[in-house]
């Protein structure tokens, strides 16, 4: 019995495969089943069989102790695993926990110790499947992982949305295409009359206010369509309008010109100088349009084909260029569309994450001892209610993102003959009534009443499980007395793990999905013990990790599992509170216009000219002139009024001047106040009226 | 005569002036739609570009009598009038006519006369006629003011009031040739050209005052669809709206324009108005008749730019946009 506990392991997915096999048998009824005996449970009676132990298993073949264990040890032996057998290997963060079954892995994996030994602080980032995948795992060591042998062309996140895109882009231009071929195709009835609607003339007031809604055909197509309809009514003069606009809305599509209320067709043509062939066809179309508008003279059917000549040409060559643009993104988008394809002629998708990762953390032996028996493993992508109809079995390990709604339909499934193991999961062992306790469990592990050992025909039995050596990092709890759960392995008086049948299949409940990882499968027994306590091998098998359920299946429920909701709601709220207060100018509002300011000097010139302009000097002589006189009589004779000359004779003796110039100088003064509203020569006045100052000044100051 | 006539006729015309005038195609051809609108024009350009030679030369291609007169400061108004003189001899007075009784008058340097000598004019431009000691003598037909101006002097200057420019019907911002221009002309004085001698330049007459007269009957049969009225009168009206203008064009230039856009359409051979008649002569009838508020002016405001951006806003007739 001892000796099971370190040579006789079974792998731990073989025995999970089969205890599922037995256990779902056992729970359908099934007649003629297999050689396993069972230990009957009166609580799971529904899953019992009723064969014999002693018939061989003919659908199971379980190996040997023996070679259970060699098959182990080859494994484990690969380069795969360096954690087992590399002393230099650097623990990832998230293997540092599994250095608990180091001690009970160290028959299997010597080197487990010496690196878990480490000091923590050296640990990695990241998991090793992650370096491989970001290839930069250590090629050229032979105990590094194999790199995956997969491709994957774009990453899988941004599959959806190239799928989505290429579909949609399928969808929009098939639709575009289907309805331009069938409104080209379709002949407008010219026996039918007032099929086509004629265009309505425009009252003065619409041509002339902008801002009316006039319902204005601007489709190149639809005009030159509408064009020929109201040709084939004989209405020449609107067809030919018609035809006019089509040309016109062409060229405003293609940008060589701009439609603006404001502008004419001279303004046209004269945009159009760099485009010879376009400003001639708008030049004829010009003509004939403005002769019908504003002379009086509609065109007859031979303007009207002469201006459709010339004008549909130019515009249908876009259109099939367009066309032909169109067919090509077609033809186009599938070469450059994603590949969605996942591992190339590999079975499904074993090959990645947990499944492939060699660390302690991982999965991998597990996978490999699950295909060497025959069971066909995957990792489970898409929505969790998107399940193969091939798949037997699923494990879904780690803390998931699924809700209530998708458990349900786990239970369904579970129901209509399938088996589910949830590993880890505290949220999905909740929803079945099992709660897992806050304590770590570190006695040996046993089988619980749900146990049955398996035991074959041939020779040695296999290790007694009660002497199974690990530790489990918690155990389950109930919450339902009432419930089918049954302990399937203990951790000295607590379960680790639980079994009970629902429906026709069975549910599995695992404290801890480390007890699957690899460092645990090469621990002790551990293998052995679930060997005993899952009967039956599924087909195919499928891991759900973590990220199962964190997709959305709408952007509603995308924004909702990432709590924003009520954050875009708050966000609304503020801007339509803004909106409200600021108005339509939160929205529209610019800088406001700075004018490009001038020197005060161009202010005082712009100033001098507008004076000038206005004959200021005049007037200003004017009011000096009046002033400065009062003030050279006050001075020379206060009191008395003297004529001009005398005036002037007081003033040249005292400044020393000459009489006759200062006379002049005077009388010029004098005489402009006596002109006022007169024409007179601004140099002039300015010249009198800087001599006058000058006497002012001279005569006692500018007071 | 017809459109068609108008248009070959015109061209000839043009082509004459061209022969002496080089650079200024548009000039000429405004000054000639004036002249078949019956409307005066005012030239405003910087001495030596060619201004006398434009009208003199038009004079001699037209066969009409051409007379020119310097503006000074001392011009009386019965300088340009006449007046009447004692003839001792029939012991009466004579009636002496001054040199505005001419079919083509350049008013040279306009601004430079005093406002007294500049209104002798005004009667002369609107009435077509002289009024002088009370006796009004009609003027010959056709009749054409064309003023000149400088643009750069004003010391000295009289300023025409607006009434005087409300007279004119095209305002003409004549600007120095292109360099091309220019070698053309230099080239031409080498080949021994003299701008005063117009025989020897090969202009010959190729029309008449009938035919001016026929011509300006033609336009006057141009026909004018109620949208274009209803477009001239909108542009017009905006003037008096603008923030801009302190004082917009008057009736005058509505009918300024109406006659231009006639008889740019019977140059271009249509017996029809289209909206880009109406948009390429607004500038010139509206660009002299508008009042700036000062302080408009004193940011760089020209009536210039007032037009262009009513034009920009005024929506054009049957317009599909």
């Amino acid at each position: 019995m001892s000796s099971h506990r370190t040579s006789k392991p079974w792998t731990l997915g073989t025995s999970i495969l089969v205890g599922l096999a037995l256990q779902s048998r056992a729970a359908v009824g099934e007649a003629g089943d297999n050689h396993v005996e069972v230990a009957v449970d009166p609580v799971v009676d529904g899953a019992q069989s009723t064969e014999s132990a002693s018939e061989p298993a003919d659908e199971w073949p379980l190996p040997g102790p023996a070679e259970a264990e060699d098959t182990l040890l080859r494994e484990l032996s690969l380069r795969h695993y360096a954690f087992c057998s590399d002393p230099d290997y650097v623990l990832f963060k998230g293997e540092r926990r599994l250095c608990r079954f180091a001690k009970s892995a160290s028959a299997r994996c010597p080197a487990f110790t010496v690196v878990c030994a480490k000091p923590a602080s050296l640990d990695r980032e990241g998991s090793l499947f992650g370096e491989v995948w970001a290839g930069r795992s250590d090629d050229e060591s032979p105990l590094s992982p194999d790199p995956p042998t997969w491709e994957l062309k774009v990453p899988e996140s941004l599959v959806a949305v190239f799928r989505i895109v290429f579909f949609l882009a399928v969808g929009l231009s098939a639709l575009w295409l289907a309805v331009y071929l069938i409104r080209n195709l379709r002949r407008f009835d010219t026996e039918k009359p007032g099929k086509a609607k004629p265009s309505v003339p425009m009252t003065l007031e619409q041509a002339h206010d902008p801002r009316q809604t006039r319902g204005v055909e601007s489709d190149v197509s639809k005009l030159l369509a509408r064009a020929k309809a109201l040709a084939a009514r004989g209405d020449y003069p609107a067809a030919t309008h018609d035809v006019y606009a089509a040309l016109l809305r062409y060229l405003d599509h293609s940008e060589l010109l701009k439609l603006h209320p404001s502008k004419t067709n001279g303004d046209y043509q004269r945009a159009l100088t760099q485009h010879p062939a376009l400003r001639d066809a708008l030049r004829d179309s010009v003509k004939t349009v403005e002769k019908s508008q504003f002379g009086g003279a509609p065109p007859d059917e031979a303007a009207f084909r002469r201006s459709l000549s010339l004008v549909e040409p130019l515009v249908t060559r876009v259109l099939v260029m367009l066309l032909y643009l169109c067919f090509g993104s077609l033809v186009a988008l599938p070469l450059v569309g994603c590949d969605t394809s996942g591992p190339s002629g590999r079975t499904g998708t074993a090959d990645w994450g947990a499944l492939a990762d060699g660390s302690g953390a991982g999965f991998r032996v597990l996978k490999t001892l699950l295909e060497q028996r025959g069971v066909r493993v995957d990792n489970h992508r898409g929505r969790i209610s998107a399940m193969a109809p091939d798949v037997d079995a699923m494990v879904i390990y780690d803390r998931t993102q699924l809700v209530p709604s998708d458990w349900e339909n786990m239970n369904r499934w579970v129901t209509a003959g399938h088996h589910l193991v949830i590993a880890g999961d505290p949220r999905g062992a909740a929803h079945f009534g099992v709660e897992t306790g806050p304590e770590t469990c570190a006695a040996p592990l046993s089988p619980g009443r749900a146990y049955s050992g398996i035991r074959r025909t041939d020779a040695e039995p296999y290790a007694d499980p009660a002497t199974v050596s690990g530790e489990a990092s918690s155990f389950l709890l109930i919450s339902d007395e009432g419930s089918d759960f049954v302990p399937l392995i203990n951790c000295g008086e607590q379960p680790i793990a639980l079994w009970r049948p629902i429906g026709l299949g069975t549910l599995t409940i695992l404290a801890d999905a480390d007890l699957l990882s690899n460092a645990s499968l090469a621990a002790g027994d551990n293998a052995l013990l679930f060997t005993g306590a899952l009967p039956s091998p599924p087909a195919r098998m499928v891991f759900a990790g973590g990220l199962v359920g964190a997709g959305a299946g709408s952007p509603l429920q995308s924004l909702a599992n990432a709590r924003l909701n009520l954050v875009l709601v708050q966000i609304a709220l503020l801007l339509a509170a803004l909106y409200w207060a600021k108005g339509a100018a939160f929205a529209k509002r610019r800088d406001p216009e700075t004018g490009e300011r001038r020197e005060f000097l161009e202010h005082i010139e712009a100033i001098g000219r507008v004076f000038a302009r206005g004959r200021a000097a005049s007037h200003a002589l004017n009011l000096y002139a009046s002033w400065a006189l009062e003030r050279l009589h006050a001075r020379i004779r206060p009191g008395s009024r003297l004529s001009v000359i005398e005036l002037g004779a007081a003033i040249a003796e005292r400044t020393g001047r000459k009489q006759g110039d200062v006379v002049r100088v005077l009388a010029e003064a004098a005489s402009s106040r006596d002109r006022r509203g007169q024409v007179s020569d601004p140099a002039e006045d300015l010249r009198t009226l800087k001599e006058l100052e000058q006497l002012v000044i001279e005569t006692g100051g500018t007071r | 005569m017809n459109v068609q006539d108008f248009e070959s006729r015109f061209e000839a015309i043009c082509t004459e002036v061209r022969k002496v005038l080089i650079g200024q195609d548009d000039v000429v051809e405004h000054v000639l739609i004036a002249i078949c609108a019956q409307g005066h024009v005012l030239i405003e350009g910087v001495p030596g570009l060619g201004k006398t030679l434009l009208v003199r030369t038009l004079g001699h291609v037209l066969n009409a009598d051409f007379r020119r007169i310097q503006f000074t400061p001392d011009l009386m108004p019965s300088d340009v009038t006449g007046g009447n003189i004692f003839n001792q001899k029939e012991n009466e007075f004579v009636f002496l006519k001054g040199p505005i009784f001419t079919q083509l008058l350049l008013a040279d340097e306009v601004n430079r006369a005093p406002a007294k000598t500049q209104s002798a004019l005004l009667e002369a431009m609107q009435e077509r006629s002289v009024t002088v000691d009370g006796t009004t003598r009609p003027l010959p037909t056709p009749y054409l003011v064309i003023a000149t101006q400088n643009p750069v002097e004003n010391q000295g200057t009289y300023p025409l009031p607006e009434a005087q420019l409300d007279r004119f019907l095209l305002k003409l911002d004549v600007l120095h040739p292109t360099q091309e221009a220019e070698e053309q002309l230099l080239h031409r004085i080498l080949r021994g050209f003299d701008p005063t001698s117009l025989e020897s330049a090969g202009v010959t007459k190729v029309a008449s005052a009938a035919d001016i007269l026929d011509m300006q009957r033609v336009v006057g049969e141009v026909q004018v669809d109620r949208h274009i009225v209803h477009y001239i009168a909108e542009i017009v009206g905006r003037t008096r709206n603008h923030s801009s203008i302190y004082l917009g064009a008057s009736p005058r230039a509505s009918i300024g324009i109406l006659n231009t856009a006639r008889a740019f359409a019977a140059r271009s051979g249509r017996d029809y108005v289209v909206p880009d008649d109406v948009k390429e002569f607004a500038p010139a009838v509206l660009r002299h008749r508008l009042l700036l508020h000062p302080d408009a002016e004193l940011e760089g405001v020209t009536a210039n730019d007032c037009i262009r951006s009513i034009l920009s806003e005024t929506p054009v007739p049957k317009n599909i946009a």
